[in-house]
C-alpha cells in the first residue's frame, strides 16, 4: 500500500480546512458526507453502548434479584470468592519436585510452603481425554464413557473420534450440482455425565473455563467457555499441516500432513491451499484457494498472495494468524486461520503451513460458549489458535519443522492462552476461573529423550542443545504461577494440577502383532503383516484386537459387527487367558518388563459406559506404550520396536507410574488425593451439594453450610443415553 | 482558476447531460456513488487500516464484554469506558484520511451546488437582480437597467448608497436565455437571465464579477468574469433555491448526497478492502 508522507502534506491541509471553514456554505456541505463517513458509525457505537451499559446498570437489581429467587443462592454458603485451577498438562512430580529441590521454580515453591504439593491420582487409563474428563465429571471413564481418543467403530472395526460426532445437516436440497443443507450441521458431545461447572451454575455460580480437553461441542452453563482437546481443524481433523517443497525427496510425510512438491517458475511459486471439503456440492472436493509465493532471494524473504492479503516472510520466522476464506459457492465462505514458516529460501523452497484452524472470529463451527466468547477473545487480543491439539507434534516427528520452529509455534500458542487466561481472571472476580495449558504436556513429548542418554529417539538427532528444554519449561510455567498469585486473596484458593506425569518412552509394542502371533488375530491369505486399520484382517477368525493407546478389544460376538467370541464364559475365559499371557511380557531385546498389569474394565469399572470400552486396559511399563503401528491398526513383524521418533516421551502407561500433580495455596488434608476429587472439592467451596454418584472426596477441611446433594445417584438421564450392549 | 473550473465545470456537464432531463435524484445518486468510492479510496491510503482495524475490533470486543458480563457491574462500567476511550482514538485515526478527503469533496460539492443548489427563474416568476459598483468609480444614478423581450424589468431601480448598490425586481416571461442589459457612462454590460421550466441547468447567484479573486471562482463555477477596468464589482441574480422531490417530500440536495454516499461508502468497503 502506498503511504503519503502526512507531515509534509499536513500543513497545506491545515490550510485549506482553514479556507473551506471560513466559507459557511462549502463548511456545512463538506462537513456532511466526509464528515459522516468518518464519524457515523462511531457516534454510532457510543449511543447504542451507552444505551446498553445503562440498561444493564438499571436492570441489575432486578436480575440479581430474580437469580437469587430462581437458584438456591449458594454464594451465601460460599467459603470462598474465587477458586482458580490452573490445569498443566502432563506436569510430572518427580521434575517438579527437582526442579524445586534445585531452586528453579519458587513461585511452585512457596505454594508448596503455604499450602500444598502432592502427587495427583489420574485415570484409567492415564490419557489426557480420559483424565480431564474425570476432572470435569468427578467420575471414572466407566460413567464418563471417554477411555482413549479413538475408539473403533463396532460395525466397520474404523476408528471414531470418542469425544464428539459431526455429521452432516439430515435434509438436504438438490440443485443442480449444489446439495443445500436444511438445518444445522448434527453435533454430539459423546463424553457423558456433568461438567461440574454446570451444577455450579445452576447454584449460581459463575465459571470461566478456558481450553479444558474434551469440552467440544461447548455445553450451555452459567459462564463463558472456550473448548480444547478435540476441537477439530476446519478439514475436520485432529490436525493436517501442509508442506510446500521444492525437493521431491522430501516429499513423503506419511502421518499428520499432506507434502506438496512445487516449482519455481521466474522466482515465482503458484500453487493452491487446500481447505476443507465442500459440503455444498456433490462429491465435495476440498475447497481450494490460490497460493502466490514471489522469492526474493536477495532481500532473504519472500511475499506471500493469499485470500486477499500480500504479506512478507523471513525464513524460520512465523507469519502472523492468516485469515482465510474458502469459498463453498452460493457466496457462501469458510472461514479459518493458519501460520506460514519458510524452512529455507536458499536450497531450493520448503515451506511448512499450520493445520487450518477455525477462525475464531469467524467460527464454522461452535468452538465457545456463547457462540460469541471466541469472537469476543478474538476481537479483543488477536486470532488465536483454536484446533485442539493446536501445537503441532507431527510436523517435528515427520521431521517438516525442526526442534525450534516447534517451541517457536508452542511458545506462540502459550502466549495466545496466557493472555486469555489472564483476561479470564480478571473476568471472574467471583466463582470459577480454570484453564489448562497444553504446552506442558506437547514440549515434553517432543523433548523427553533429552533427559535419557539411552533413548533410541537421539540417535541422528540434536540432544546436547535441548537438554534444559523442559527444564525452561516449567520455570516458565512458575512465572506463570507468580502472575497468578498476584490475583489471590484469603478468600482465593488456588490450585495448579496436572492430569498425568511423563516417563520415557523408548520401546512400543505391539499388541496385534502379540495378538497375531498367539492365534488369536487372524489375517487374510495367510498374511503376516497387515496394512492400517486392520486392513487384512480376517474378522471371522479374530477373537481380539488393539485399537488407539488404551488396550484390547475382544471381538465380541453380538456387540462387533463380525464378532466370534460368546458373551459370558467365552469372552470371561479369553480376557483371563490374556490378562494371565500378556502380564509381565518381557521384552527380550532388553529383558525388561514391558506389561506390568493387565485390567479387566468389566470387574474393574461400574459405569454404564464399560461394555463399550476396550474390554482389557493394558498397563505398560516405563519405557514402554502402545507402539505407533499398533495404535492404528497394523499387524507388524516384530512386537517390540524402538521408538525414534520426535515424540519420546508419554504417560499411557501403568498410571500408577505417571501420577500428575497438585499445588495448592490451601492446606488439602485428604489422603492421596485424585483427579477424581477436584470436582467435589470445588463444589464443597461454594457450598454446593456434591451429587452422590460422584465417587471422590474434598481436599480441604472447611466446611461451609452445604446445600442438599444436588443429583443423587448418578445419572438417570446418563443410564437413559447408555447405549444397550 | 477559470481554466480549471472550465475543465471541471466542462466534465460535470458531460457527466450530468445524460441525466439533464430525467429526475435529479438519478444524476445525485451517480454523484453520491462517485463520492462513495471517492471517499473509499482515499480513506484506504491515506489511514492506518492496521490500526483502524484493531481500534474497531477492540470496540467490538468491549461491547461483547458489555453483554457477557452484564451481571458485573465493574466489568460493565470498565467496558463502556474503554469503548469511549477506543472511539476517541477511532476518531482520531478518522482525522487524517478526512483531512485528505477535503479537498477533491469541497470541489465535486461546489460543482454540486451550482447544478442543485439552485434553479432557473420559471415563466411568471419574479426575482431580484443587484449590482454593485467599485469604490470611487460611477454614481449610482448613472446606471440603467434594459431588458431583452423575455423580462420585464418590474420596479424602478432602488438605490443603496450606503453598500453601493442598486437592486431591481425583474420578472420572467419567456422560457430561454433571456437578456439584461446594464447601461452607465462609456460600459455596457450585458447578462444573461436563465429562464427554463425543467431539467437541470447551472445556475450562479453571483453571475458576474470583476477582479475576482481566488475564493469567489473556486465558490461560483459558473461564474462571468467582466472586464478588468469594469467600474461594476458585482452583478448578482437572486434565482430561487432548488429542492429534490421525493415521495412529497421537499429535501435539500445535501442531505441526499451525505445518505447516499455514505451507504455506497459502507455498501462497497468490502469491495475496495477498505476498513472504516
Amino acid at each position: 500500500m502506498p503511504k503519503i508522507n502526512l507531515k509534509k502534506f499536513s500543513l497545506i491541509f491545515v490550510i485549506v480546512f482553514a479556507l473551506c471553514a471560513a466559507f459557511t456554505d462549502s463548511a456545512h456541505a463538506y462537513i456532511g458526507p466526509g464528515a459522516g463517513f468518518a464519524f457515523l458509525s462511531s457516534f454510532l457505537i457510543m449511543i447504542v453502548t451507552f444505551a446498553l451499559a445503562i440498561f444493564y446498570l438499571l436492570s441489575w437489581p432486578f436480575r440479581y434479584a430474580l437469580r437469587a429467587l430462581w437458584r438456591s443462592g449458594s454464594r451465601t454458603k460460599s467459603s470462598v470468592s474465587r477458586v482458580i485451577i490452573i490445569g498443566l498438562d502432563g506436569m510430572d512430580p518427580k521434575l517438579a519436585e527437582e526442579f524445586m529441590q534445585k531452586g528453579k521454580l519458587p513461585n511452585f515453591t512457596g505454594l508448596r510452603e503455604q499450602g500444598t504439593f502432592t502427587s495427583l491420582a489420574t485415570s484409567y487409563p492415564s490419557i489426557s481425554p480420559v483424565a480431564w474428563s474425570s476432572f470435569m465429571t468427578g467420575v471414572d471413564p466407566s460413567h464418563h464413557n471417554i477411555f482413549d481418543f479413538i475408539t473403533r467403530d463396532p460395525c466397520t472395526y474404523q476408528p471414531m473420534l470418542t469425544s464428539a460426532e459431526i455429521g452432516k445437516a439430515s435434509r438436504v436440497l438438490p440443485i443442480g450440482k449444489y446439495m443445500i443443507p436444511l438445518g444445522k450441521p448434527s453435533m454430539k458431545l459423546l463424553r457423558k455425565g456433568r461438567p461440574f461447572w454446570k451444577i455450579l451454575g445452576e447454584h449460581g455460580v459463575w465459571s470461566s473455563v478456558l481450553r479444558v480437553p474434551i469440552t467440544f461441542p461447548p455445553e450451555t452453563f452459567n459462564g463463558v467457555l472456550l473448548s480444547g482437546m478435540c476441537v477439530p481443524d476446519l478439514k475436520g481433523s485432529q490436525g493436517t499441516f501442509a508442506h510446500y517443497t521444492t525437493d521431491a525427496a522430501k516429499n513423503k510425510v506419511e502421518t499428520g500432513g499432506v507434502s506438496r512438491f512445487v516449482e519455481i517458475q521466474n522466482g515465482v511459486i503458484n500453487t493452491l491451499l487446500y481447505g476443507p471439503d465442500n459440503s455444498l456440492v456433490r462429491n465435495g472436493e476440498e475447497i481450494t484457494i490460490p497460493l502466490k509465493i514471489k522469492i526474493d532471494k536477495g532481500a532473504g524473504k519472500a511475499v506471500i498472495d493469499i485470500s486477499g492479503q500480500r504479506f512478507e516472510l523471513a525464513p524460520r520466522k512465523y507469519s502472523p494468524w492468516i485469515r482465510l476464506a474458502f469459498p463453498a459457492g452460493l457466496g457462501i465462505k469458510v472461514h479459518g486461520i493458519c501460520r506460514f514458516y519458510i524452512n529455507t529460501l536458499d536450497d531450493g523452497f520448503d515451506m511448512y503451513v499450520t493445520p487450518i484452524n477455525i477462525d475464531p472470529e469467524n467460527p464454522a463451527l461452535p468452538i465457545s460458549h456463547p457462540f460469541v466468547y471466541s469472537i469476543y477473545l478474538a476481537k479483543l487480543q488477536g486470532s488465536f489458535g483454536t484446533l485442539g491439539l493446536a501445537e503441532d507434534t507431527w510436523a517435528l516427528n515427520e521431521g517438516v519443522i525442526d526442534e525450534d520452529a516447534f517451541l517457536e509455534q508452542a511458545y506462540l500458542l502459550y502466549e495466545e492462552r496466557e493472555k486469555m487466561f489472564f483476561n479470564a481472571l480478571e473476568k471472574t472476580p467471583r466463582g470459577l476461573c480454570t484453564c489448562v495449558f497444553d504446552t506442558t504436556d506437547r514440549v515434553q513429548h517432543m523433548f523427553f529423550r533429552c533427559l535419557d542418554d539411552d533413548h533410541p529417539a537421539n540417535k541422528g538427532k540434536e540432544t546436547e542443545k535441548y537438554k534444559n528444554v523442559i527444564e525452561d519449561l516449567y520455570i516458565r510455567m512458575d512465572g506463570l504461577i507468580g502472575k497468578a498469585l498476584e490475583y489471590t486473596d484469603d478468600k482465593t484458593v488456588l490450585m495448579v494440577i496436572s492430569d498425568h506425569g511423563f516417563t520415557q518412552f523408548k520401546r512400543g509394542v505391539n499388541l496385534n502383532s502379540w495378538l497375531f502371533q498367539n492365534g488369536y488375530l487372524k489375517l487374510k491369505d495367510g498374511g503376516s503383516t497387515s496394512g492400517d486399520w486392520f486392513q487384512d484382517v480376517d474378522w471371522d477368525g479374530t477373537q481380539a484386537f488393539s485399537l488407539g493407546l488404551a488396550g484390547i478389544f475382544i471381538n465380541r460376538k453380538g456387540r462387533e459387527m463380525k464378532g466370534i467370541v460368546e458373551e459370558g464364559e467365552g469372552v470371561s475365559l479369553l480376557k483371563s487367558e490374556l490378562i494371565r499371557k500378556l502380564t509381565g511380557l518381557t521384552d527380550k531385546q532388553t529383558g525388561a518388563v514391558s506389561i506390568r498389569e493387565v485390567i479387566d474394565t468389566d470387574t474393574a469399572s461400574t459405569g454404564p459406559y464399560k461394555h463399550d470400552a476396550p474390554d482389557l486396559l493394558v498397563g505398560y511399563n516405563a519405557g514402554y506404550r502402545s507402539s505407533w503401528t499398533c495404535a492404528v491398526g497394523r499387524v507388524t513383524e516384530h512386537v517390540f520396536e524402538d521408538n525414534t521418533k520426535h515424540w519420546s516421551g508419554d504417560h499411557c502407561v501403568d498410571p500408577k507410574i505417571v501420577p500428575g500433580v497438585i499445588f495448592s495455596n490451601r492446606r488439602i488434608v485428604k489422603e492421596n488425593p485424585r483427579l477424581t476429587d477436584m470436582a467435589p472439592t470445588v463444589m464443597k467451596l461454594f457450598g454446593v451439594g456434591i451429587p452422590g454418584y460422584m465417587k471422590g472426596k474434598p481436599l480441604f477441611d472447611e466446611t461451609p453450610g452445604v446445600t442438599k446433594e444436588a443429583g443423587g445417584e448418578f445419572g438417570d438421564e446418563e443410564k437413559k443415553s447408555a447405549r444397550a450392549v | 482558476m477559470q481554466n480549471f473550473n472550465r475543465v471541471i465545470s466542462g466534465f460535470f456537464n458531460l457527466v450530468i447531460s445524460p441525466f439533464k432531463t430525467m429526475d435529479p435524484i438519478w444524476s445525485l445518486a451517480l454523484f453520491s456513488l462517485i463520492i462513495g468510492i471517492i471517499m473509499l479510496i482515499i480513506f484506504r491510503y491515506t489511514s492506518d487500516q492496521q490500526k483502524i482495524r484493531e481500534t474497531k475490533s477492540k470496540i467490538r470486543a468491549y461491547i461483547f464484554e458489555l453483554s457477557l458480563f452484564k451481571d458485573e457491574i465493574g466489568i460493565v462500567l470498565s467496558a463502556q469506558k474503554n469503548i469511549f476511550n477506543y472511539n476517541l482514538k477511532y476518531i482520531k485515526y478518522a482525522l487524517k484520511p478526512m483531512l485528505f478527503m477535503m479537498i477533491p469533496l469541497v470541489l465535486i460539492l461546489i460543482q454540486l451546488e451550482s447544478w442543485y443548489g439552485h434553479r432557473p427563474l420559471k415563466p411568471d416568476e419574479s426575482a431580484i437582480v443587484s449590482l454593485k459598483l467599485r469604490e470611487g468609480g460611477h454614481t449610482l444614478s448613472d446606471i440603467t437597467l434594459k431588458a431583452g423581450e423575455g423580462i420585464i424589468v418590474e420596479t424602478p431601480p432602488l438605490r443603496i448608497p450606503d453598500q453601493n448598490e442598486i437592486d431591481w425586481r425583474i420578472r420572467a416571461r419567456e422560457t430561454g436565455d433571456q437578456d439584461l442589459t446594464f447601461n452607465m457612462p462609456g460600459e455596457e454590460i450585458r447578462q444573461k437571465v436563465i429562464v427554463s421550466e425543467k431539467g437541470l441547468v447551472q445556475v450562479s447567484r453571483l453571475a458576474s464579477a470583476s477582479a475576482s479573486g481566488f475564493t469567489d471562482t473556486l465558490l461560483n463555477p459558473a461564474l462571468r468574469h467582466l472586464p478588468g477596468d469594469s467600474q461594476v464589482e458585482q452583478i448578482k441574480i437572486n434565482y430561487p433555491a432548488k429542492s429534490i422531490e421525493i415521495y412529497k417530500w421537499h429535501v435539500h440536495w445535501l442531505v441526499i448526497v451525505f445518505v447516499l454516499s455514505i451507504v455506497f461508502g459502507f455498501a462497497l468497503k468490502g469491495l475496495f478492502r477498505v476498513e472504516i
